[in-house]
């Protein structure tokens, strides 16, 4: 099946169609849970209506994970069969993966001032996202600084996959750092212990993130398979005129 | 084996006999600790407080810096190409290069880590020394990584590396700088230290030659 879909045509295709049905849903998804979540759900007890960020910040993070393990995944595609698409995907995905973790550190900053007192804590998760954060942005950077795209993209892949065998270890060391760290005001939400009335919009507003992000990563493989196309063509219809460049230049 | 040993003992030759392998990393090693003493000021006991936590980034800062040529240098002139045809793999010839370079430019800071805690009138200057000791391996293995794969990188390549071995090496930063402040010799810490350094000694040799086989292609 995934030799099937490697062909750029055929995944062209399919991504057409897939990418206008998942941005439908994520706007159905985000429409709703936004409205279910800000006007449905009654507001908490402890946190009151500053509880509702939940709806933008937790999807934000998990979504923050979800596409660093995704880029692992296509890295090791990548390595193993060796395919454009492949490498087009954790490339197209890791700008998104940032995003995420930029939104769920803004939000986790807006949240935290009326909860904690304080736009930042260094709290284990906020800590550990940070460090996310980080790793995107050096993936970003072998994007941007490593030549040809190829070439790139083997670099690229072998730091996502050193990076996400260490996450765990990462995740482990700021939590165990934390644990000695944290002040004790601080008010800690307690995942699990959440309501039904408020998980089911959460729910919601994370298949819709996840609908969002496999819209804009089918768009972004579609741009960029777009603009190896036109390189590739205006390669191949100038290459007299950059002889003819060149022979003036060294003559000159 | 033999074959990585006498790269082994090549790299530590040919290491020696440049500054740029085993002074400058000390020298920067050095002046961290003395900008560091500026910004903290005078006070003793300010300076005791912040002891392990500064000697900690200046180890990682030096190391950090002194690995980026690792594998820029041999890429450019042509060494690189040599390693590859030896009858040995990849990750073997890396890892026999990162222990010499570990005895080139780690171990120099292990020894001068009591040194530097007297400076900062901390009296627990061999726990620092030791927390060094477990945890400077893996510092120096994920710097490797973050160096092979700026390695082929044009104009800023040089601050590729830190950049994707910073995240890295915040476990080692955390368990060395809590080994040093605990003041237990065998406390978690120290194993955790110690598990970070196996497990980059482990993963790193490997991901260096993934990357480095990429600047061949």
């Amino acid at each position: 099946m995934l030799s099937y879909f490697s062909n750029p045509a055929r995944f062209e295709r399919l991504a057409r169609p897939l990418g206008a049905v998942f941005g439908a849903a994520a706007a159905l998804c985000l429409a709703g849970a936004t409205v279910w979540g800000l006007f449905l759900t009654p507001p908490d007890s402890e946190m009151g209506y500053g509880f509702r960020l939940i709806y933008v910040h937790v999807p934000a993070a998990w979504m923050a994970m979800f596409v660093y393990v995704f880029i692992a995944g296509a890295a090791l595609a990548g390595f193993v069969w060796r395919h454009m698409l492949a490498d087009i995907a954790a490339r197209a995905a890791a700008p998104l993966g940032a995003l995420f973790t930029a939104l769920a550190l803004i939000t986790g900053a807006v949240w935290g001032k009326p909860m904690w007192g304080a736009w930042w804590v260094w709290d284990a998760r906020l800590t550990s996202v940070l460090i996310l954060f980080f790793m995107y942005l050096g993936l970003m950077a072998i994007w941007s600084l490593v030549e040809p795209t190829q070439r790139a993209a083997r670099i690229a892949g072998a730091v996502a996959l050193l990076g996400v065998v260490n996450i765990p270890i990462i995740k482990f060391s700021v939590d165990w750092w934390a644990g000695l760290h944290q002040p004790a005001t601080v008010i800690r939400m307690d995942g699990p212990r959440i309501d039904p009335a408020m998980l089911w919009p959460l729910l919601v507003m994370a298949l819709g993130y996840t609908f969002f992000f496999g819209w804009a990563q089918l768009t972004r493989m579609r741009a960029a398979l777009a603009r190896r196309r036109a390189e590739n063509a205006a390669k191949q219809s100038r290459p007299s005129r950059a002889r003819l460049e060149t022979r003036e230049g060294g003559a000159s | 084996m033999n074959a990585a040993l006498a790269i082994f003992l090549r790299e530590l030759r040919i290491g020696a006999r440049r500054p740029a392998v085993w002074a400058f990393g000390l020298a920067f090693f050095l002046l961290f600790l003395m900008l560091s003493a500026l910004v903290l000021g005078p006070d003793p006991a300010r300076l005791r407080a912040a002891a392990p936590a500064i000697v900690w980034l200046a180890a990682v800062f030096s190391i950090l810096l002194s690995v980026q040529t690792l594998f820029s240098e041999p890429i450019e002139d042509g060494e690189q190409d040599w390693l590859m045809t030896q009858p040995v793999s990849l990750s073997a010839i890396i890892a026999a290069r990162l222990i010499a370079r570990w005895l080139l430019t780690a171990a120099p800071l292990v020894v001068l880590a009591p040194a530097a805690a007297i400076a900062f009138a901390h009296d627990s200057g061999g726990l620092i020394a030791l927390s060094l000791l477990l945890g400077s391996p893996a510092a120096l293995g994920y710097a490797a990584a973050g160096a092979a794969s700026g390695a082929g990188a044009k104009g800023a390549g040089g601050i590729l590396g830190p950049l994707i071995a910073g995240p890295l090496i915040a476990p080692v930063l955390i368990f060395g700088v809590g080994m040093a402040q605990s003041g237990a010799m065998f406390g978690p810490e120290a194993r955790a230290l110690l598990a970070a350094s196996l497990f980059a000694a482990a993963i790193c040799p490997a991901a260096c030659a993934l990357a480095l086989r990429a600047q061949a292609d």
